[in-house]
């Protein structure tokens, strides 16, 4: 019975083409490489982001469009909750590289904005941290995204010191540092002076040194901390944050069970103060 | 103009405008259901609709849907407490998930292009996801398949796409 089943199954498949050389007579247009380039840019833009490059591929129509789209996202290698999901490659970070550079070198700074760059990496794989760098600073983004992972089990559970390069361009950042290993990077370059929003998400550990309490970001409006973990009491305050307005803190922890910390918050221009936990 | 207003609310949308598509099919509608249309909007404040908006680039049975979608969704534009006018956001996602399901490539294309010019966000937004969704997860030759696209590449021009952009090809 069940053979049966499926080889009735089988000819229902069979079955289906008859249908179609019909189609092919009243000869198939090809009607969406005639739509407008911002509708094509709208539905690509509406695709997962390596689908949208991938149709680079179907014809001349499509070569460059996805060059075009303002939302670029990468993801170099990610762990999953016990195992990697997928090898790192260089060879494949190389071609996203070259991807990038051509986007936003070739045309000698005609190329169209890239308004949010996304990298996920791992910080235990140093050829990533350079590359993402450097994506960093070619993309020159309006708003910045990073998750960053680690392998756990490093020793003292350190991935290292590392430093982050704000490009000019960047006003939003959102730093996803989601394992203890993965330390808040020191944050520098001219897109500080700019940043007006800032999300800092994952367990990471901050500390009263890091760069949230030591770096002035004299545009700074938004802050959200998200599950960070703390060991010690850290300070946020008109000093190193003139013009912050909201500040939302969700779901932080202390480190163990006898550690006594807080947010000390203290700023002349907050409206808005959001504080929840699970 | 307060006889205009009363009548608005009896009817759900007051005048009546006629829309005229290429082949020469007539639509009457309220303004309310045609203010969707960001264009035919703009024509209602400029006064230019009374003699019939002539849509010179949509076919009657691509109008037909138009009209079919705006009467649907008057009722999320219109005022939120009316209940007795407005679909219920149910019935509206069914209409609209059965709506974009049942589209075929050159109909789903020509209503996408009649969104485009009558600038209807909302339909436009659901039609082109639809062909996102549609090229989602596919290969190159899938999408040409898919979609009747010719490949116009030499074999070695996409060997080289390919090589240039290997990340996006690799999983």
């Amino acid at each position: 019975m069940a053979g049966k089943k499926r080889q009735n199954k089988r000819n229902g498949k069979v079955s289906k083409p008859q249908a179609e050389p019909k189609k092919v007579t009243e000869k198939q247009e090809d009607l969406i490489s005639m739509l407008p380039d911002d509708i094509h840019l709208h539905i690509l833009s509406m695709c997962p982001y390596h689908d949208a490059v991938r149709t680079a591929a179907v014809s001349r129509r499509w070569q460059h469009l996805h060059t075009r789209l303002p939302n670029v996202r990468f993801r170099m290698s990610v762990l999953g909750n016990l195992a990697s999901l997928g090898e790192s490659s260089e060879p494949r970070v190389q071609s996203m590289e070259r991807m990038l550079r051509q986007r936003c070198h070739d045309d000698g700074g005609l190329h169209d904005t890239i308004e949010t760059l996304h990298i996920g990496y791992r910080k235990d794989v140093p050829f990533e941290c350079r590359y993402a760098n450097e994506f960093v600073a070619l993309a020159n983004a309006s708003r910045l995204e990073l998750h960053v992972q680690c392998k756990r089990g490093l020793p003292d559970e350190d991935a290292g010191e590392w430093s982050l390069e704000l490009p000019p361009a960047t006003t939003e950042l959102e730093l996803g540092l989601y394992w203890y290993a993965v330390r808040p990077p020191r944050v520098r370059g001219p897109g500080v002076t700019s940043l007006r929003w800032l999300a800092l998400d994952g367990l990471t550990v901050l500390r009263p040194s890091d760069f949230l309490s030591t770096v002035v970001f004299p545009s700074l409006e938004e802050l959200h901390i998200v599950d960070c973990t703390l060991p010690a009491s850290i300070d946020i305050t008109s000093d190193t944050m003139p013009r912050l307005k909201l500040l939302r803190i969700t779901d932080v922890t202390v480190m163990s069970a006898t550690t006594k910390a807080g947010i000390a918050v203290l700023a002349d221009e907050l409206r808005e103060i959001r504080v929840s936990c699970r | 103009m307060a006889a205009a207003a009363a009548e608005a609310t009896i009817d759900g949308g007051g005048k009546m405008i006629i829309l005229i598509s290429a082949d020469g099919k007539r639509f009457e509608v309220t303004e309310a259901v045609a203010s969707q249309s960001q264009l035919i909007s703009n024509m209602i404040e400029d006064d230019c609709t009374e003699n019939g908006v002539r849509l010179p680039n949509v076919d009657g049975d691509i109008l037909t849907m138009v009209v079919d979608y705006c009467n649907m969704h008057a009722g999320d534009a219109a005022a939120d407490g009316d209940t007795t006018k407005a679909s219920s956001t149910e019935e509206l996602k069914k209409f609209d998930a059965e709506l974009v399901q049942a589209l075929e490539n050159p109909v789903l294309f020509k209503l996408i292009l009649a969104a485009n010019f009558l600038n209807i966000k909302s339909l436009l937004d659901m039609t082109c996801q639809r062909v996102a969704d549609m090229m989602s997860g596919k290969t190159p030759e899938q999408m040409r398949e898919t979609f009747s696209i010719e490949n116009d590449f030499t074999p070695e021009e996409e060997a080289a796409i390919r090589q240039e952009n290997a990340w996006a090809f690799d999983d």
